[in-house]
């Protein structure tokens, strides 16, 4: 794998598989796999049986009984994964059947991925992310932390200049631990700008997390909405209603047009927010309303 | 020491042996599934703007730049406190004026636990068991507060706040030292934190030493030691636990040339230690907190006079015990609940014990006990975009006063996002001590040719009453684009039925006769009026600025009180991060003539500059050199108490 988060993906492993059709006959049946039984994932695959086709067929299977199932052998059957486990779980199927994949991160699916598989991730494509910190906050720089160095796109980069916007990278390593580059970017940074990356932001630094950004009068705007339940100021990402209206996009398509040939995965197309108004009170902090937000937002999508 | 070491060591075991938790939690749980909440309401500091009260925040950015190593020190940084030292080792705060080295009249608070001493009074600010280190920020409540805080809120209230264990962990080591001048200068720090899943620790260790000032024998060899546990048990609830503990040796007393003949050359020793428990749960839209607490002071400080003069007969023996064991033990509950999206309710109620043990100030070897209850609501009303009244009062009863109240109305006019005017009003008691309402301290003494005698000194007063103050005050707070924050408040306050020190004639009989014996009494008045301002400015990550005045008149029947009060204080800092490496700080302080009510010196003007560099080489290793009173010398509460130029190393780092 490259250095390169993004750019690696698209050079490396959309380079292996040119031209692959996704699905090369008709879909007989979609066949749900779950990691386990929880609230949001069903109210996924409620959002997504009421937008497909109400003739289609559908059958729902946790990830542990995968394996045993007879619908793996017939290749008419198409599959929709959410979570890692159930990704996982179809990823070490011999036959490789096709499979729409949700409720990853970009880090989880590029770990896994294989043949005839595509990914609907969790992360927002970062120009996203970054117009709506500047949207929210009209800040003027945003850190981010991570454990490798990311090279913006011209069209990022391009976006950071119309926005009028500084990107500050920090990285963290055994010889950089995560608080005191945390204590850094917050000094020199007006926002800190939480990206889905598990290895730094997980249960175990959160609290460390939360709590620095606070006690340094700066907001932390997570890709994460229990973030925001937990202190941080705000979140943009994709409720399970938006995850079951994006795959509903992508099953429909692939069922309509044998031959579709997709990419190798999406960000997230569909978005919701979350603020926290206690700690936007307790930080001084007003915003737009999430009306104003998202009409502004939606403008500036590509 | 030797315990320090120890917890040292432990320590390390802890962390060497404790496994990192690893993360289990899928990315869709981490976007879905329940999440705890870490930034509670009572972590939250309200917005400045929307204080019942003036505030004043010392935050770490200040605390670092201040380059200080007395936490009384900081609060040169608040507009209007006086700060003076009694002795190199003894640190007094107070709000104004009427400070003494046993000053009763500041609520002091740690992590929301007083640390007042309840035997002979005051914050015992050099041994409290904390490290400067571990301070996150520290409110400063200008004014009575009595109905959050209870008697002793009084002129001010001081609320320390340490950081969480999670903010903290890794191992960081300081080590401070002067050349071997005066004050010879030796400090230690060393904190060591930890993570195991839903538990996060911290242990500080840290000493301090220095020489006190030149020719006076108050030298302070201390070491503490502090541990904080935070645990989550649920995802709404949270356990603090805070440990700590202090042993100091500390000089005393004055050379026999300098004709005091009871209070002579020797060493001090206390120990001071606390616990505080604190539960805190977070419902949908309330908020409960319980807490215990124990604070305790132990001073072993006896000796042998020597012969000493007293009514023209000489060659009198006696044995000086001024041992002494205080212990305060408070269990609190706090609610908060909010009424709609527009009020809120806070209430609560707490139970004290105070106990003291001293032969010397209570003629017994046994405990006294005084017990304390409160009861204590207020409601915040917003009941307008742009008005926001609060309302509270605190019910107080103890063992040595009449139940009382302490009541506070304030009314706040926010114009648009950025300006503020408050309009505060409020009561609040100042209770006796123990001492002051009972205290009896005698010296059995040895006449030579006729035998033992009880000489006594102190009488304490049956029928002391509280002190009372009314205080009204008008704020405008101003929040300024670009980083500009402002705060001009015009007060005027009133105490009456001061408890004052006073004399009554005993006659002993011969050989010694009539003696004068103090006591405490009810009486005389102050009112104290004046405008206080405080400007901040933080132009960039950078560059910050920070100052404050005040210009004060004070008018007391008692003149040792006025004197108290200085007319004029005055601060300005800054700190300028010139690179990634180099960061310089400086700051000014300006205290008017002032004589401390329990000394005897008039001490002139005294003006201070402090500068400080530091150079950030790496995490693992910074560098500062600081240098303080860098101006002339000048006197502090006596005029033998001389602050001279030093110069200081600070060398710190973390891994």
């Amino acid at each position: 794998m490259t250095h390169s988060r993004y750019k690696g993906l698209l050079c490396g492993i959309f380079l292996l598989l040119p031209g692959l059709a996704f699905a090369q006959q008709a879909i007989s049946q979609i066949i749900i796999v779950k990691s386990s039984d929880n609230t949001y994932f069903n109210q996924t695959i409620e959002t997504l049986i009421d937008n497909v086709d109400q003739a289609t067929r559908f059958k729902i299977l946790m990830a542990q009984d995968l394996a045993g199932s007879s619908e793996i052998e017939n290749n008419n059957n198409l599959f929709v994964t959410l979570g890692q486990s159930a990704f996982e779980a179809i990823s070490q199927l011999e036959n490789a059947p096709a499979s729409i994949n949700a409720y990853l991160t970009l880090e989880q699916f590029k770990r896994v991925h294989g043949k005839n598989k595509i990914g609907v991730l969790l992360d927002q494509p970062l120009y996203r992310y970054l117009a709506f910190c500047k949207l929210m906050l009209a800040v003027e720089s945003i850190g981010i932390i991570e454990d490798q160095r990311i090279n913006l796109s011209k069209r990022q980069s391009r976006l950071l200049a119309d926005l009028a916007l500084k990107l500050n990278q920090y990285r963290v390593d055994p010889l950089n631990k995560l608080l005191p580059v945390l204590r850094g970017l917050l000094e020199q940074n007006d926002v800190l700008l939480m990206l889905p990356r598990q290895s730094i932001y997980n249960r175990d630094t959160l609290k460390g997390v939360l709590l620095t950004s606070y006690r340094s009068r700066k907001p932390a705007i997570s890709y994460s909405p229990a973030h925001v339940k937990s202190g941080a100021l705000a979140s943009i990402y994709s409720s399970p209603t938006d995850i079951g209206r994006h795959l509903a996009l992508l099953v429909n398509q692939t069922m309509q047009q044998p031959g579709y040939e997709p990419p190798v995965f999406e960000y997230a197309r569909f978005y919701s927010i979350a603020t926290n108004r206690r700690v936007a009170r307790a930080l001084d902090i007003s915003f737009p309303t999430e009306s104003e937000l998202r009409s502004a937002l939606d403008r500036l999508e590509p | 020491m030797r315990f320090v070491l120890k917890a040292c060591v432990l320590a390390l075991v802890l962390v060497q042996f404790s496994a990192r938790a690893q993360s289990d939690v899928t990315a869709a749980e981490d976007f879905f599934a329940d999440s705890p909440l870490i930034l509670t309401v009572s972590r939250m500091a309200k917005p400045l703007l929307e204080s019942p009260a003036s505030v004043s925040v010392i935050d770490r950015q200040m605390i670092m730049a201040s380059g200080v190593r007395n936490i009384a020190e900081l609060f040169r940084l608040v507009p209007g406190f006086v700060v003076g030292f009694h002795s190199g080792h003894s640190p007094v705060v107070t709000y104004h004026g009427l400070g003494e080295e046993f000053g009763r009249q500041i609520q002091v608070l740690i992590d929301g636990r007083s640390v007042f001493i309840p035997s002979f009074g005051g914050v015992p600010w050099s041994n409290l068991p904390l490290l400067i280190e571990d301070i996150e920020r520290i409110e400063v409540i200008r004014g009575p507060n009595a109905v959050t805080y209870g008697a002793n809120a009084f002129l001010a209230t001081i609320n320390i706040i340490t950081r969480h264990a999670a903010e903290d962990v890794g191992t960081q080591y300081a080590v401070t030292a002067s050349d071997n001048a005066n004050p010879d200068i030796e400090d230690t720090y060393l904190r060591i934190g930890h993570q195991h899943g839903n538990v996060d620790w911290r242990l500080s260790l840290g000493s301090v030493n220095d020489e006190g000032f030149d020719g006076i024998h108050d030298s302070r060899r201390i070491a503490k030691v502090n541990f904080r546990l935070d645990l989550l048990a649920r995802r709404n609830q949270f356990w603090t636990l805070h440990l700590g503990t202090s042993d100091s040796r500390a000089g005393r007393g004055f050379p026999s040339s300098s004709g005091d003949n009871t209070d002579i050359e020797r060493s001090e020793e206390a120990s001071n230690s606390y616990f505080n428990l604190q539960w805190e749960a977070i419902w949908d839209s309330s908020t409960s907190i319980a807490r215990l607490t124990r604070t305790r002071q132990e001073v072993t400080d006896n000796y042998d006079p020597g012969a000493l003069t007293l009514n023209g007969i000489n060659g009198i023996t006696t044995f000086i015990d001024f041992d002494r064991i205080s212990d305060r033990t408070d269990l609190e509950f706090i609610q908060t609940n909010d009424i709609g999206n527009n009020a809120r309710l806070v209430y609560g109620g707490s139970l004290r014990r105070d106990k003291v043990k001293s032969l010397f100030l209570l003629n017994d070897t046994s405990f006294h006990e005084v017990d304390t209850s409160r009861v204590f609501s207020s409601i915040e009303w917003r009941f307008d975009d742009n008005w926001l009244l609060d309302l509270g009062v605190m019910l107080e009863d103890s063992n040595l006063t009449s139940p009382e109240y302490s009541p506070r109305i304030s009314l706040i006019r926010k114009f648009g996002k950025n300006h503020a005017l408050r309009l505060v009003a409020s009561a609040a008691k100042r209770n006796p001590i123990l001492y002051e309402h009972d205290g009896e301290t005698e010296f059995t003494a040895d006449i030579p040719l006729f035998g033992t005698v009880v000489i006594p000194t102190f009488f304490g007063n049956n029928d002391i009453e509280p002190e009372a103050i009314e205080s009204y005050e008008i704020g405008l707070r101003s929040q300024l684009d670009a980083g500009f924050e402002t705060d001009i408040k015009l007060f005027t306050y009133e105490i009456k039925n001061h408890i004052i020190g006073s004399e009554i004639k005993v006659d002993l009989g011969a050989p010694i006769g009539v003696v004068d014996v103090d006591t405490t009494v009810n009486g005389e008045t102050t009112e104290v009026k004046g405008i206080e301002v405080e400007i901040g400015y933080k132009a960039s990550a950078q560059l910050g600025f920070n100052a404050g005045f005040s210009l004060v008149d004070a008018d007391s029947t008692l003149d040792d009180f006025e004197d108290s009060i200085p007319d004029h204080t005055a601060f300005v800092s800054a700190q300028y991060r010139i690179s990634q490496k180099h960061e310089v700080s400086g700051a000014f302080y300006y205290l008017d003539e002032i004589t401390w009510p329990d000394g005897s010196s008039d001490i002139p003007i005294a003006r201070r500059l402090d500068l400080r560099y530091a150079y950030h080489l790496t995490n693992e290793f910074n560098f500062e050199l600081i240098g303080q009173n860098l101006l002339e010398d000048f006197e502090d509460y006596e005029t033998e108490n001389v602050h001279e130029q030093v110069i200081y190393l600070r060398l710190s780092g973390g891994f």
